[in-house]
C-alpha cells in the first residue's frame, strides 16, 4: 500500500491523484498521523509492505510522532518524509536512519525510485 | 597640534622636575610627575602613535591624561603660592583644573566634576577652619588623589555603561532576528504548500494534456524558481533564529539571496542593475 499523510486537502487530493497517474498505483491518503495510524491498525496486520508518503508539520500527530510509532510496530514498511524545509536535517538523519526525507514541491522522479527500491509496484 | 602638545607635556615635565630641585616639599619624589609626563605624551600622540591599541582605548588614555596634567598643573601653582587661605585656595584652584579637565571630556565627567567641586569645598572649609592642621600640602595631595581616582573610575564606569548598552544592543537585535526568522519560517511553511498545489496541478494537467505542455510548462518553471528562493529564505531564517544563540548570520546566504531574487530585474535608467546596487549597499 502507498500512504501519503497530508493535512492540507488541496495537495493532499492534487498530489495523490498525481501519484497515481505517475505510478499507476492505488494512493491512499490521511489527513494526519493519527488518522494514518487508525488507517493502519484497521486495514493492514503485521507483516504487510506499507510505503509511506508523510508531511512533518501537521495537526493531532506529525511525521515524527507517526514514525516513532510506526518504529514499535512490526509493519514492513517504507517511510518518505517530505517538508517545505527541514531544519537540523543532519540531526533528523541521525535519529532516523531508515526513514528518507524529501523537500516540497516533491521529486517524483526521486520518488518513484524510492518505491521501486522498495519493492512495492502498483496492484 | 598633538606635536604642540607633546612639547608642552615636556616642558611641564621639565618644570615638575625644577620645582622639586629647587622648592621641594609637597612630594617626596619626582617619579610621579615623570609617570605623568609619559602618560600625557602617550595619551597626546596616541591618534599617531598607538593606533594599534584601537581608538577607544587611547581616547581613555588620553582622558586620565588630561586630568593628570590638570591636577599637576595646580599643583605648580601652589608651590609658588604663599598665601595664608592656602588649603582653600589649593582645593579651590584644583577644582577648576579638574573642572577644565572635565569640559575636555564627555558629559560623565562632567558629573563627576561636580562631586570633584563639592568635595573639593569640603576639604577647603576643613583646612580654613582648622588652622592647626599640621600639613595642608598632604592633605591636598590627598584631595587631588581623591579627585583623580573619581575621574578614573568614572571614566571606567563610562566604559562599562557604554559596553553593557552595547551587548544589550546585540541581545535586542538577536531577539529580533529570531522572531523575524520565526515568522518566516510560518509563511514560508503555508506559501510553499500553496506553491506545491499548483506544481502538482501543472504537472498533472501536462500529462493529461500534452497538447498544452506550452501552456503549462511556464506554470512549473515558475515554481521551480520560487521553490529555490524559499529554501534560501528557510535556510536565512535559520540562521537568524541561530543569531540568539550566538551565531553569526551568514553574509554569504545574504548575499546569494540578493543576487538569486534580482538577478531577473532589467537595468534602471540610470545603467546600473538592481542587484549591482543591493550588492554594493551589502
Amino acid at each position: 500500500m502507498i500512504l501519503l499523510v497530508e493535512d492540507e486537502k488541496d495537495l493532499r487530493e492534487v498530489s495523490a491523484e498525481l501519484l497515481e497517474v505517475i505510478l499507476g498505483s492505488k494512493v491512499t491518503t490521511a489527513e494526519n498521523g493519527q488518522a494514518a495510524k487508525e488507517l493502519i491498525q484497521d486495514g493492514y496486520s503485521s507483516g504487510d509492505k506499507l510505503f509511506i508518503i508523510s508531511d512533518v508539520n501537521m495537526p493531532v500527530m506529525g511525521g515524527f510522532d507517526l514514525a516513532d510509532w510506526l518504529h514499535g510496530t512490526d509493519y514492513i514498511y517504507k517511510m518518505i518524509l517530505i517538508s517545505g524545509y527541514f531544519e537540523n536535517l543532519p540531526l533528523a538523519k541521525e535519529k532516523y536512519p531508515e526513514i528518507d526525507f524529501l523537500e516540497k514541491p516533491l521529486d517524483y522522479d526521486k520518488l518513484g525510485l524510492l518505491i521501486e527500491g522498495f519493492g512495492e509496484k502498483a496492484a | 597640534m598633538h606635536a604642540g602638545l607633546l612639547a608642552v607635556a615636556g616642558l611641564y615635565y621639565a618644570c615638575s622636575v625644577f620645582m622639586e630641585s629647587s622648592v621641594g616639599g609637597f612630594f617626596s619624589s619626582h617619579e610621579v610627575f615623570a609617570v605623568c609626563a609619559i602618560l600625557c605624551s602617550v595619551a597626546l600622540c596616541a591618534p599617531e602613535v598607538s593606533k594599534k591599541l584601537g581608538v577607544s582605548l587611547s581616547r581613555k588614555i588620553s582622558q586620565i591624561a588630561v586630568v593628570f596634567l590638570m591636577c599637576q598643573f595646580g599643583s605648580i601653582l601652589l608651590r609658588i603660592s604663599e598665601m595664608a587661605v592656602q588649603g582653600y585656595l589649593a582645593c579651590f584652584t584644583c577644582f577648576l583644573v579638574v573642572q577644565m579637565g572635565g569640559l575636555l571630556v564627555s558629559s560623565t565627567e562632567k558629573k563627576a566634576s561636580v562631586l570633584s567641586f563639592l568635595f573639593s569645598v569640603s576639604c577647603g572649609f576643613f583646612v580654613v577652619y582648622n588652622q592647626n592642621f599640621s600639613y595642608p600640602e598632604a592633605y591636598i595631595g590627598f584631595v587631588f588623589a581623591a579627585q583623580t581616582f573619581i575621574f578614573i573610575g568614572a571614566l571606567l564606569f563610562h566604559g562599562y555603561r557604554k559596553q553593557a548598552k552595547q551587548v544589550q544592543a546585540k541581545a535586542e537585535f538577536a531577539a529580533q532576528m529570531s522572531a523575524l526568522g520565526t515568522v518566516t519560517t510560518g509563511v514560508s511553511h503555508e506559501v510553499n504548500n500553496a506553491l506545491s498545489t499548483i506544481w502538482n496541478s501543472a504537472r498533472l494537467l501536462q500529462i493529461k494534456n500534452p497538447e498544452r505542455k506550452n501552456l503549462l510548462k511556464p506554470i512549473e518553471n515558475a515554481c521551480g524558481r520560487l521553490s529555490t528562493v524559499l529554501r534560501t529564505l528557510n535556510k536565512l531564517s535559520e540562521q537568524s533564529k541561530n543569531t540568539f544563540s550566538g551565531q553569526p548570520v551568514n553574509d554569504g546566504i545574504i548575499k546569494e539571496f540578493k543576487k538569486m531574487v534580482y538577478k531577473d530585474i532589467p537595468q534602471k535608467s540610470n545603467g546600473s542593475k538592481t542587484s549591482e546596487k543591493i550588492e554594493r549597499s551589502a
